[in-house]
């Protein structure tokens, strides 16, 4: 039985203003569950349904066999760490670890044994008598996972945790929840903007926007299968580039240039003759052996690679990733190639008119295989 | 990892202290302190123009309730982090609302005046019984909680600084006490049927 399963569950906010939309997804025990995507996308509304924090509107949640849809956040059995740490200022770590135990009445050995043993796992122990004021932002927010970790509870939220945190303590952290995840092997819930945190906790991510999941999938599967063009645009950095163009007499033919289709692509693409198609390459996937001019605008220089920035005809900009250190100039034009292998390709994606008569999306172009 | 309500480990017991502020030292210093404001509540409206508490010794109540305040506010914060530097005065400060019920609380019913400003020409006590019996209950009542707040004081820090030692030199290991502890838990939870364990664990 899942630990935890989501059915269709939808938010409709007083107002009207509908954030999610349809969310379903079973979550298997222990497994690490990240939702991805934009800001605005309905990620943290989920979770805190999830939380119980926000109600459901419609739909279903069950924890554990339990239905939890209208359960009290308290008796969800259920542990949130957020992004601004929750420390209560005027008491000791251990105090703010012991709280919520306190809280319960729970016996005092079983609070000290609980928390000395939280306070191992995140290496706490020599902080217990501090006030979070003389922390830093990493160790409170280990502070806020011990908190979590002492209540044993069956699922753990974390919404965007990370974020507070500099680049370098963010990776820091990241390896230690991971490991925390492999210590403890408990259900976990994980919301970040920050694709490089979804790819490297996720067993699964879920990729979110406009309130709807855009694809459910192990970290791998979202990069080399994404399921639409918002997925293969948002998975991966630097992005994917994006060519719109028709398929002709099997060639992908664009503006800019023409792409012979191999006989995989061909076969996936027979329905799409004469129709307007995307493809996409990643930059990692262009190669140096192909016949599209790109006229370099910039390098840079990453150590193990080049990023090299340029533009195909006039106006179409394109990176590209190579594998070693490249000195092209300004306007010096190279010819490149996509990897038939991981060259993708998507339908156009359906446009509407919002209520402020902009052009919107109304949904992504799915992927063509 | 399984826990379970029993008795405090005595290692585990001292080694809570260590985390943990003394507050019911520090509660008890406040509460002498704040017994002592109503003692000077009741005693400072039975001050009128004129009348037997309206003299010098009023001034030097006065300079006392402030050192007493600010000293005893201070000695909380003292004996809530297991310090007894300060013991001795907490004990003087203690005694000394004791001593002062014999002062200006009694003068008040053993003087007779004659409060003629009030246009009562008969004689009579400066303090009501009522009154009276309010400020030594207040003064007793500070008195005893100052003390007390510094006896466990005392104690407490005390056996901190034992435990400590003790940890330092070896004799004891919270974390072998802690191990001991777990181990001892599963064991018991190993020998339980397994009826009775699926229940305690959806009980938990």
């Amino acid at each position: 039985m899942p630990n935890v399963k989501i059915e269709h569950l939808d938010k409709i906010y007083d107002g009207g203003v509908q954030a999610v939309y349809d969310f379903n997804l079973d979550i298997e025990d222990g497994e690490f569950i990240v939702l991805v995507g934009p800001s605005g996308c309905g990620k943290s509304t989920t979770l805190r349904m999830v939380a119980g924090l926000e109600d459901i509107s419609a739909g279903k949640l069950t924890i554990d066999g339990k239905d939890c849809t209208r359960l009290p956040p308290k008796d969800r059995d259920i542990s949130m760490v957020f992004q601004n740490y929750a420390l209560y200022g005027h008491m000791t770590i251990y105090e703010n670890m012991a709280f919520s135990l306190t809280l319960r009445k729970e016996d005092k050995q079983v609070i000290h044994r609980k928390v000395m043993a939280a306070a191992e796992i995140l290496d706490l122990k020599s902080q217990l008598n501090k006030k979070p004021k003389q922390l830093s932002g990493g160790q409170r927010q280990r502070v806020a996972m011990g908190r979590a970790i002492v209540r044993n509870p069956k699922v753990f939220l974390f919404d965007e945790p990370l974020s507070n945190l500099d680049a370098k303590l963010r990776g820091s952290m990241r390896r230690e929840i991971m490991l925390l995840h492999k210590k403890l092997n408990a259900t976990m819930m994980y919301v970040t903007h920050d694709q490089t945190e979804a790819l490297t906790l996720a067993d699964r991510i879920v990729c979110m926007s406009m309130g709807r999941v855009q694809q459910i999938g192990k970290p791998i599967d979202l990069y080399e299968k994404p399921a639409n063009t918002f997925v293969a645009t948002f998975i991966g950095l630097p992005p994917m580039n994006m060519f719109e163009g028709k398929i002709e007499k099997g060639n992908f033919v664009s503006d800019l240039f023409s792409y012979p289709l191999n006989d995989a692509q061909k076969d996936a693409l027979k329905d799409y003759e004469g129709q307007p198609v995307i493809m996409g390459c990643r930059p990692e996937n262009i190669t140096r052996d192909g016949k599209v001019k790109l006229t370099v605008t910039n390098n840079e220089n990453l150590g193990m690679n080049t990023l090299v920035h340029g533009k195909i005809g006039d106006k179409k900009l394109v990176v590209a990733k190579f594998a070693e250190w490249c000195n092209y100039k300004e306007d010096d034009v190279i010819e490149i190639g996509f990897d038939p292998v991981m060259t993708h390709f998507f339908e156009l994606p359906k446009m509407t008119v919002n209520e402020k008569g902009e052009e919107v999306v109304a949904e992504y172009g799915k992927a063509i295989r | 990892m399984i826990f379970k309500k029993s008795d405090v480990h005595p290692v585990i017991k001292d080694d809570i202290q260590r985390y943990k502020k003394n507050k019911l030292a520090s509660m008890l210093a406040i509460l002498g302190l704040v017994l002592c404001c109503a003692y000077f509540v009741v005693l400072y409206a039975q001050v009128k123009n004129g009348n037997y508490y309206y003299k010098w010794p009023i001034a030097l109540d006065v300079i006392f309730n402030l050192i007493f305040l600010l000293f005893v506010f201070l000695l909380s914060e003292q004996v809530k982090n297991y310090n007894r530097k300060l013991f001795w005065l907490q004990m003087f400060l203690g005694v000394m609302q004791i001593v002062r019920i014999f002062w200006l609380p009694l003068a008040g019913v053993t003087e007779t005046v004659y409060p003629k400003l009030v246009g009562i020409d008969y004689p009579g006590k400066v303090l009501s019984s009522g009154a009276f019996i309010c400020m030594v209950v207040f003064l007793a009542g500070s008195s005893a909680c100052v003390i007390a707040s510094g006896i466990v004081g005392f104690i407490r820090s005390l056996s901190l600084e034992k435990f400590t030692k003790k940890l330092a030199s070896g004799e004891i290991s919270v974390e072998a006490t802690l191990k001991e502890l777990d181990e001892a838990d599963e064991k018991k939870a190993s020998e339980m049927p397994a009826e009775v364990k699926a229940e305690e664990v959806t009980n938990a």
